[in-house]
Protein backbone atom coordinates (compact mmCIF):
# COMPACT_ATOMS: atom_id res chain seq x y z
CA UNK A 1 0.00 0.00 0.00
CA UNK A 2 3.02 2.21 1.08
CA UNK A 3 4.47 1.52 -2.11
CA UNK A 4 1.37 2.23 -4.59
CA UNK A 5 0.90 5.52 -2.53
CA UNK A 6 4.73 6.50 -3.33
CA UNK A 7 4.27 5.86 -7.04
CA UNK A 8 1.50 7.73 -7.28
CA UNK A 9 3.08 10.65 -5.57
CA UNK A 10 6.11 10.08 -8.02
CA UNK A 11 3.89 10.71 -10.94
CA UNK A 12 1.92 13.48 -9.60
CA UNK A 13 5.58 15.15 -8.82
CA UNK A 14 6.59 14.24 -12.51
CA UNK A 15 3.20 15.63 -13.91
CA UNK A 16 3.90 19.01 -11.96
CA UNK A 17 7.48 19.22 -13.01
CA UNK A 18 6.59 18.99 -16.43
CA UNK A 19 3.91 21.43 -16.39
CA UNK A 20 6.65 24.11 -14.54
CA UNK A 21 9.41 22.70 -16.61
CA UNK A 22 7.63 23.50 -20.18
CA UNK A 23 8.54 26.82 -21.56
CA UNK A 24 7.06 29.80 -20.66
CA UNK A 25 3.97 31.19 -22.16
CA UNK A 26 3.95 33.74 -23.99
CA UNK A 27 2.50 37.26 -23.43
CA UNK A 28 -1.19 37.59 -25.06
CA UNK A 29 -1.13 39.88 -27.78
CA UNK A 30 -2.86 43.20 -28.45
CA UNK A 31 -5.23 43.12 -31.07
CA UNK A 32 -5.33 46.58 -32.62
CA UNK A 33 -8.22 47.64 -35.55
CA UNK A 34 -6.07 46.41 -38.22
CA UNK A 35 -6.07 43.15 -37.07
CA UNK A 36 -9.65 43.32 -37.82
CA UNK A 37 -10.05 46.08 -40.97
CA UNK A 38 -8.08 45.76 -43.99
CA UNK A 39 -8.54 48.47 -46.97
CA UNK A 40 -10.23 47.02 -50.05
CA UNK A 41 -10.30 48.32 -53.58
CA UNK A 42 -11.70 46.67 -56.22
CA UNK A 43 -11.85 47.12 -59.70
CA UNK A 44 -13.81 45.71 -62.48
CA UNK A 45 -13.89 46.01 -66.42
CA UNK A 46 -17.12 44.09 -68.44
CA UNK A 47 -19.90 44.07 -70.22
CA UNK A 48 -23.30 44.80 -69.63
CA UNK A 49 -27.02 43.91 -71.64
CA UNK A 50 -29.52 46.63 -70.42
CA UNK A 51 -33.00 47.43 -71.26
CA UNK A 52 -35.16 49.92 -69.58
CA UNK A 53 -39.05 50.55 -70.42
CA UNK A 54 -40.62 53.52 -69.37
CA UNK A 55 -44.29 54.86 -69.72
CA UNK A 56 -46.88 57.05 -68.14
CA UNK A 57 -50.40 55.51 -67.57
CA UNK A 58 -53.11 57.29 -69.17
CA UNK A 59 -55.54 59.49 -66.91
CA UNK A 60 -58.31 60.12 -69.26
CA UNK A 61 -58.19 56.93 -71.29
CA UNK A 62 -58.80 58.71 -74.25
CA UNK A 63 -56.93 58.61 -77.52
CA UNK A 64 -57.62 60.47 -80.72
CA UNK A 65 -56.79 58.04 -83.99
CA UNK A 66 -55.27 60.81 -86.36
CA UNK A 67 -56.04 58.27 -88.95
CA UNK A 68 -59.79 57.62 -88.84
CA UNK A 69 -59.99 61.00 -87.03
CA UNK A 70 -61.75 59.95 -84.04
CA UNK A 71 -61.75 59.34 -80.15
CA UNK A 72 -61.07 55.76 -78.65
CA UNK A 73 -61.47 54.80 -75.15
CA UNK A 74 -58.61 52.10 -74.03
CA UNK A 75 -58.49 51.26 -70.72
CA UNK A 76 -54.53 50.16 -71.21
CA UNK A 77 -53.43 53.65 -73.07
CA UNK A 78 -50.32 54.79 -71.90
CA UNK A 79 -48.17 58.03 -73.68
CA UNK A 80 -44.23 59.13 -73.14
CA UNK A 81 -43.57 55.65 -73.66
CA UNK A 82 -39.30 55.25 -73.84
CA UNK A 83 -37.67 52.26 -74.54
CA UNK A 84 -33.67 50.97 -74.66
CA UNK A 85 -32.29 48.06 -75.70
CA UNK A 86 -28.80 47.87 -75.83
CA UNK A 87 -25.58 46.40 -74.91
CA UNK A 88 -21.54 47.54 -74.51
CA UNK A 89 -18.90 48.13 -71.87
CA UNK A 90 -18.82 49.30 -68.27
CA UNK A 91 -16.39 49.63 -65.93
CA UNK A 92 -16.59 49.94 -62.29
CA UNK A 93 -14.45 51.09 -58.99
CA UNK A 94 -15.11 50.18 -55.51
CA UNK A 95 -13.01 51.81 -51.96
CA UNK A 96 -14.12 49.93 -48.82
CA UNK A 97 -13.05 47.98 -45.56
CA UNK A 98 -13.11 44.46 -45.30
CA UNK A 99 -14.12 43.26 -42.03
CA UNK A 100 -12.58 40.06 -40.41
CA UNK A 101 -11.75 39.31 -44.08
CA UNK A 102 -15.52 38.10 -44.95
CA UNK A 103 -17.36 40.80 -45.09
CA UNK A 104 -16.67 44.11 -47.45
CA UNK A 105 -18.43 47.48 -47.03
CA UNK A 106 -17.50 49.45 -49.93
CA UNK A 107 -18.63 52.69 -51.60
CA UNK A 108 -19.32 51.96 -55.77
CA UNK A 109 -18.43 53.99 -58.70
CA UNK A 110 -19.01 53.56 -62.01
CA UNK A 111 -19.77 53.97 -65.72
CA UNK A 112 -21.27 52.18 -68.61
CA UNK A 113 -21.96 53.42 -72.22
CA UNK A 114 -24.46 50.77 -73.74
CA UNK A 115 -24.75 50.87 -77.51
CA UNK A 116 -28.11 49.70 -78.83
CA UNK A 117 -31.41 51.97 -79.84
CA UNK A 118 -33.83 54.20 -77.66
CA UNK A 119 -37.45 53.72 -79.11
CA UNK A 120 -40.11 56.64 -78.76
CA UNK A 121 -43.40 56.51 -78.78
CA UNK A 122 -46.27 59.09 -77.59
CA UNK A 123 -49.73 56.99 -77.52
CA UNK A 124 -49.02 53.26 -76.95
CA UNK A 125 -51.64 53.40 -80.05
CA UNK A 126 -49.87 55.51 -82.16
CA UNK A 127 -48.18 53.56 -85.38
CA UNK A 128 -45.36 56.25 -85.29
CA UNK A 129 -42.39 55.27 -83.73
CA UNK A 130 -38.44 57.31 -83.26
CA UNK A 131 -35.63 55.17 -82.82
CA UNK A 132 -32.52 56.33 -82.21
CA UNK A 133 -29.37 54.63 -82.60
CA UNK A 134 -26.05 55.12 -80.79
CA UNK A 135 -24.58 54.94 -77.50
CA UNK A 136 -25.50 56.39 -74.09
CA UNK A 137 -23.53 57.33 -71.16
CA UNK A 138 -24.95 56.10 -67.69
CA UNK A 139 -22.60 56.75 -64.32
CA UNK A 140 -23.49 55.52 -61.36
CA UNK A 141 -22.39 54.84 -57.70
CA UNK A 142 -23.76 53.39 -54.73
CA UNK A 143 -23.22 52.01 -51.63
CA UNK A 144 -22.91 48.03 -51.06
CA UNK A 145 -21.63 45.08 -49.23
CA UNK A 146 -19.53 41.88 -50.01
CA UNK A 147 -19.79 38.78 -48.41
CA UNK A 148 -16.34 36.18 -48.54
CA UNK A 149 -18.48 33.29 -46.38
CA UNK A 150 -15.90 30.32 -47.33
CA UNK A 151 -12.95 32.16 -46.27
CA UNK A 152 -10.52 30.06 -43.73
CA UNK A 153 -13.27 27.45 -44.11
CA UNK A 154 -13.70 25.66 -47.34
CA UNK A 155 -10.33 26.08 -49.44
CA UNK A 156 -11.67 25.34 -52.51
CA UNK A 157 -14.68 28.04 -52.11
CA UNK A 158 -12.34 30.60 -50.46
CA UNK A 159 -12.61 33.11 -53.37
CA UNK A 160 -16.34 32.93 -53.37
CA UNK A 161 -18.37 36.09 -53.41
CA UNK A 162 -21.79 37.15 -52.85
CA UNK A 163 -22.62 40.78 -52.83
CA UNK A 164 -25.55 43.86 -53.25
CA UNK A 165 -25.85 47.47 -53.57
CA UNK A 166 -28.24 49.97 -53.46
CA UNK A 167 -27.30 52.20 -56.60
CA UNK A 168 -28.46 55.76 -58.22
CA UNK A 169 -27.64 55.81 -62.13
CA UNK A 170 -28.29 58.91 -64.09
CA UNK A 171 -29.63 58.49 -67.26
CA UNK A 172 -29.27 60.65 -70.48
CA UNK A 173 -32.99 62.48 -70.59
CA UNK A 174 -32.71 61.79 -74.43
CA UNK A 175 -36.76 61.79 -74.05
CA UNK A 176 -36.70 64.95 -73.30
CA UNK A 177 -35.71 65.86 -77.17
CA UNK A 178 -39.58 64.33 -77.51
CA UNK A 179 -40.97 65.87 -75.30
CA UNK A 180 -41.17 63.73 -72.21
CA UNK A 181 -40.33 63.99 -69.10
CA UNK A 182 -39.52 61.38 -66.51
CA UNK A 183 -36.72 61.82 -63.79
CA UNK A 184 -33.39 62.24 -64.56
CA UNK A 185 -31.91 59.27 -62.69
CA UNK A 186 -33.43 55.93 -61.57
CA UNK A 187 -32.45 54.24 -57.86
CA UNK A 188 -32.57 50.70 -57.19
CA UNK A 189 -30.26 47.50 -56.45
CA UNK A 190 -27.79 45.41 -57.75
CA UNK A 191 -26.73 41.80 -56.96
CA UNK A 192 -23.78 40.31 -57.90
CA UNK A 193 -21.75 36.97 -57.04
CA UNK A 194 -17.98 35.60 -58.50
CA UNK A 195 -15.20 34.22 -57.42
CA UNK A 196 -11.45 35.12 -56.82
CA UNK A 197 -8.10 33.37 -57.37
CA UNK A 198 -4.75 34.82 -55.19
CA UNK A 199 -2.33 35.97 -57.72
CA UNK A 200 0.36 37.18 -55.48
CA UNK A 201 -0.07 38.74 -51.72
CA UNK A 202 -2.90 40.99 -51.58
CA UNK A 203 -4.16 40.82 -55.00
CA UNK A 204 -6.02 38.95 -56.49
CA UNK A 205 -7.82 38.37 -59.68
CA UNK A 206 -11.18 36.38 -60.37
CA UNK A 207 -14.60 37.17 -62.33
CA UNK A 208 -18.21 38.78 -61.31
CA UNK A 209 -21.86 37.92 -62.89
CA UNK A 210 -24.30 40.60 -61.72
CA UNK A 211 -28.07 41.55 -62.20
CA UNK A 212 -29.25 45.35 -61.09
CA UNK A 213 -33.33 46.48 -61.24
CA UNK A 214 -34.00 50.33 -61.14
CA UNK A 215 -36.46 52.38 -60.70
CA UNK A 216 -37.29 55.66 -62.48
CA UNK A 217 -40.31 56.18 -59.79
CA UNK A 218 -41.63 59.62 -58.55
CA UNK A 219 -43.35 60.31 -55.16
CA UNK A 220 -44.46 63.93 -56.99
CA UNK A 221 -48.18 64.36 -56.63
CA UNK A 222 -49.12 66.41 -59.42
CA UNK A 223 -52.85 65.84 -58.96
CA UNK A 224 -53.05 69.28 -57.02
CA UNK A 225 -51.29 71.42 -60.18
CA UNK A 226 -53.46 74.42 -61.48
CA UNK A 227 -55.53 73.43 -65.14
CA UNK A 228 -53.14 74.48 -68.11
CA UNK A 229 -52.50 74.24 -71.70
CA UNK A 230 -48.82 73.37 -72.43
CA UNK A 231 -46.35 71.28 -70.90
CA UNK A 232 -48.26 68.06 -69.21
CA UNK A 233 -45.75 67.73 -66.16
CA UNK A 234 -46.97 64.54 -64.68
CA UNK A 235 -44.57 61.44 -64.98
CA UNK A 236 -45.73 58.38 -62.95
CA UNK A 237 -43.83 55.65 -64.35
CA UNK A 238 -46.31 52.70 -64.74
CA UNK A 239 -44.32 50.05 -64.23
CA UNK A 240 -41.95 49.82 -60.94
CA UNK A 241 -38.98 48.30 -62.24
CA UNK A 242 -37.71 50.35 -65.59
CA UNK A 243 -34.66 49.30 -65.94
CA UNK A 244 -32.95 45.65 -65.78
CA UNK A 245 -29.14 45.37 -66.13
CA UNK A 246 -26.99 42.23 -67.02
CA UNK A 247 -23.30 41.69 -66.15
CA UNK A 248 -20.30 40.33 -66.28
CA UNK A 249 -17.08 41.72 -65.41
CA UNK A 250 -13.21 40.98 -64.99
CA UNK A 251 -11.96 41.82 -61.48
CA UNK A 252 -9.17 42.88 -59.86
CA UNK A 253 -9.12 43.10 -56.09
CA UNK A 254 -6.88 44.82 -53.15
CA UNK A 255 -7.52 43.49 -49.69
CA UNK B 1 -100.36 93.81 -29.14
CA UNK B 2 -101.17 91.35 -31.82
CA UNK B 3 -98.83 93.69 -34.18
CA UNK B 4 -96.25 93.57 -30.93
CA UNK B 5 -96.07 89.87 -31.31
CA UNK B 6 -95.63 89.94 -34.90
CA UNK B 7 -93.18 92.00 -35.06
CA UNK B 8 -91.49 89.59 -32.28
CA UNK B 9 -92.17 86.90 -34.16
CA UNK B 10 -90.97 87.97 -37.50
CA UNK B 11 -87.87 89.91 -35.16
CA UNK B 12 -87.08 86.06 -33.82
CA UNK B 13 -87.54 84.39 -36.67
CA UNK B 14 -85.24 86.53 -39.52
CA UNK B 15 -82.67 86.47 -36.46
CA UNK B 16 -82.74 82.62 -36.24
CA UNK B 17 -83.23 82.22 -40.07
CA UNK B 18 -80.20 84.12 -40.80
CA UNK B 19 -78.00 82.18 -42.61
CA UNK B 20 -74.76 81.14 -40.31
CA UNK B 21 -71.74 82.31 -41.34
CA UNK B 22 -69.45 79.22 -42.71
CA UNK B 23 -66.47 81.23 -42.82
CA UNK B 24 -66.33 80.54 -47.02
CA UNK B 25 -67.61 84.50 -47.46
CA UNK B 26 -70.29 85.75 -49.75
CA UNK B 27 -68.86 84.45 -53.05
CA UNK B 28 -67.87 81.33 -51.96
CA UNK B 29 -71.39 79.68 -53.45
CA UNK B 30 -72.52 79.12 -57.36
CA UNK B 31 -69.52 80.67 -58.84
CA UNK B 32 -68.90 79.85 -62.67
CA UNK B 33 -65.80 80.10 -64.97
CA UNK B 34 -66.04 78.56 -68.36
CA UNK B 35 -63.19 78.50 -70.69
CA UNK B 36 -63.06 77.53 -74.03
CA UNK B 37 -59.44 77.33 -76.03
CA UNK B 38 -59.07 77.96 -79.50
CA UNK B 39 -58.19 74.97 -81.71
CA UNK B 40 -54.91 76.03 -83.79
CA UNK B 41 -57.10 75.53 -87.38
CA UNK B 42 -59.41 78.11 -86.53
CA UNK B 43 -59.03 82.00 -87.04
CA UNK B 44 -61.90 82.86 -84.57
CA UNK B 45 -64.60 81.48 -81.30
CA UNK B 46 -66.94 82.43 -79.48
CA UNK B 47 -68.53 81.24 -76.43
CA UNK B 48 -72.16 82.28 -75.14
CA UNK B 49 -73.28 81.29 -71.84
CA UNK B 50 -77.10 81.00 -71.28
CA UNK B 51 -77.80 80.93 -67.44
CA UNK B 52 -81.35 80.03 -66.14
CA UNK B 53 -82.59 80.48 -62.80
CA UNK B 54 -86.01 79.74 -62.37
CA UNK B 55 -88.06 82.38 -65.14
CA UNK B 56 -84.91 84.69 -64.63
CA UNK B 57 -82.64 84.34 -67.89
CA UNK B 58 -79.34 86.26 -68.76
CA UNK B 59 -76.47 85.49 -71.31
CA UNK B 60 -73.40 86.17 -71.60
CA UNK B 61 -70.78 85.40 -74.62
CA UNK B 62 -67.04 86.29 -75.29
CA UNK B 63 -65.63 86.09 -78.73
CA UNK B 64 -61.41 85.58 -79.85
CA UNK B 65 -60.21 87.19 -82.78
CA UNK B 66 -56.53 87.08 -84.25
CA UNK B 67 -56.74 91.28 -83.84
CA UNK B 68 -58.62 91.27 -80.67
CA UNK B 69 -60.01 89.08 -77.51
CA UNK B 70 -62.60 91.38 -75.80
CA UNK B 71 -63.20 89.16 -72.79
CA UNK B 72 -60.42 87.86 -71.85
CA UNK B 73 -61.24 88.32 -68.02
CA UNK B 74 -58.84 85.80 -66.07
CA UNK B 75 -55.65 85.82 -69.14
CA UNK B 76 -55.19 81.45 -68.70
CA UNK B 77 -53.84 82.06 -72.03
CA UNK B 78 -53.80 84.06 -75.36
CA UNK B 79 -55.83 81.48 -77.23
CA UNK B 80 -58.74 81.35 -74.93
CA UNK B 81 -61.60 83.14 -73.43
CA UNK B 82 -63.30 82.63 -70.26
CA UNK B 83 -66.24 83.68 -68.66
CA UNK B 84 -67.17 84.00 -64.93
CA UNK B 85 -70.55 84.59 -63.36
CA UNK B 86 -70.06 85.78 -59.69
CA UNK B 87 -72.06 87.46 -57.68
CA UNK B 88 -74.97 87.19 -60.17
CA UNK B 89 -74.98 83.31 -59.83
CA UNK B 90 -74.02 84.05 -55.73
CA UNK B 91 -77.35 85.33 -55.84
CA UNK B 92 -80.01 83.43 -58.14
CA UNK B 93 -78.72 80.47 -58.62
CA UNK B 94 -79.23 79.71 -54.53
CA UNK B 95 -83.08 80.57 -54.33
CA UNK B 96 -83.54 78.46 -57.28
CA UNK B 97 -84.97 74.83 -58.28
CA UNK B 98 -84.66 75.70 -62.06
CA UNK B 99 -81.00 76.16 -62.70
CA UNK B 100 -79.70 75.97 -66.18
CA UNK B 101 -76.38 76.54 -67.41
CA UNK B 102 -75.91 76.22 -71.49
CA UNK B 103 -72.75 76.88 -73.26
CA UNK B 104 -72.91 77.51 -77.06
CA UNK B 105 -69.51 77.39 -79.08
CA UNK B 106 -68.53 78.76 -82.30
CA UNK B 107 -65.42 78.50 -84.75
CA UNK B 108 -64.55 80.54 -87.64
CA UNK B 109 -62.32 79.98 -90.48
CA UNK B 110 -62.73 81.67 -93.72
CA UNK B 111 -65.65 83.36 -93.43
CA UNK B 112 -67.28 80.54 -92.32
CA UNK B 113 -69.42 80.06 -89.04
CA UNK B 114 -69.83 76.49 -87.23
CA UNK B 115 -71.41 75.78 -84.52
CA UNK B 116 -70.63 73.01 -82.06
CA UNK B 117 -73.49 71.15 -79.93
CA UNK B 118 -75.08 73.30 -76.86
CA UNK B 119 -73.21 71.80 -74.29
CA UNK B 120 -75.89 72.26 -70.90
CA UNK B 121 -74.32 71.69 -67.16
CA UNK B 122 -76.28 68.82 -65.54
CA UNK B 123 -78.43 70.01 -63.12
CA UNK B 124 -77.42 68.48 -60.23
CA UNK B 125 -74.20 70.18 -60.49
CA UNK B 126 -75.71 73.29 -59.92
CA UNK B 127 -78.59 72.77 -57.73
CA UNK B 128 -76.68 71.16 -55.02
CA UNK B 129 -74.31 74.13 -54.98
CA UNK B 130 -70.88 72.99 -55.67
CA UNK B 131 -69.15 76.00 -54.46
CA UNK B 132 -67.10 76.53 -57.45
CA UNK B 133 -68.20 75.23 -60.90
CA UNK B 134 -65.53 74.98 -63.49
CA UNK B 135 -65.28 73.86 -67.12
CA UNK B 136 -62.42 73.90 -69.69
CA UNK B 137 -63.47 73.33 -73.18
CA UNK B 138 -60.72 72.33 -75.39
CA UNK B 139 -58.85 69.69 -78.09
CA UNK B 140 -58.19 67.11 -75.79
CA UNK B 141 -54.04 65.96 -75.54
CA UNK B 142 -53.48 63.97 -72.41
CA UNK B 143 -49.68 65.25 -72.82
CA UNK B 144 -50.29 69.04 -73.04
CA UNK B 145 -52.96 69.41 -70.55
CA UNK B 146 -51.68 69.30 -66.79
CA UNK B 147 -53.85 69.71 -63.52
CA UNK B 148 -56.72 67.86 -62.32
CA UNK B 149 -60.04 67.16 -64.72
CA UNK B 150 -62.33 64.47 -65.77
CA UNK B 151 -63.86 64.13 -69.87
CA UNK B 152 -67.39 65.09 -69.14
CA UNK B 153 -68.18 64.09 -73.03
CA UNK B 154 -66.65 65.45 -76.83
CA UNK B 155 -68.64 68.33 -78.26
CA UNK B 156 -67.40 68.05 -82.22
CA UNK B 157 -69.31 70.24 -84.65
CA UNK B 158 -71.91 68.16 -86.93
CA UNK B 159 -70.73 70.66 -89.70
CA UNK B 160 -67.39 69.64 -90.73
CA UNK B 161 -66.42 72.49 -93.30
CA UNK B 162 -63.80 74.29 -90.49
CA UNK B 163 -62.49 70.65 -89.50
CA UNK B 164 -64.23 67.60 -87.45
CA UNK B 165 -62.77 68.50 -83.91
CA UNK B 166 -63.85 65.07 -82.82
CA UNK B 167 -61.43 65.60 -79.76
CA UNK B 168 -63.20 68.92 -78.82
CA UNK B 169 -64.25 67.87 -74.89
CA UNK B 170 -65.53 69.40 -72.21
CA UNK B 171 -63.79 69.16 -69.09
CA UNK B 172 -64.72 69.31 -65.12
CA UNK B 173 -62.10 70.79 -63.13
CA UNK B 174 -62.77 69.56 -59.24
Amino acid sequence: MIRVLFLVICLASAAIGGVYDSKPVPQRKRHSVTDFIYPYFEFMAGVEKITTKIKTESYTHWYHDKKLDKMVYDEDLYYDIYSFNGAGPNIEAKLGVQLIKHGVIFLDFGLAWPIGSSHYKYYSLDKEEYVDRGYIYQPFFGIGTKVYPFVQWLPILDGLFIGASFIRTYANGSWEDYGMTYNNHEDGYKLEAGHLWNITGHYFIGITVSMASYSCYTTDDYSHDAFGIGWNPTRDPADEDNTAVYGISLTVVFK
Amino acid sequence: MYRMLAFSWLALCCTSCEPVDDGYGSYAYYWTTLCAYKPDSVDGMEIHVTYQADNSVWADSATWTAKRNNRDYKSLDHDNVCLECGDKCEDIFPSSKGNKISVDITFECDDKTIALPTFVIDKSIINWGDDRIEFRFVELDERNIHGAYTVETFIPPEDTSCGKFVNYAVLRLP
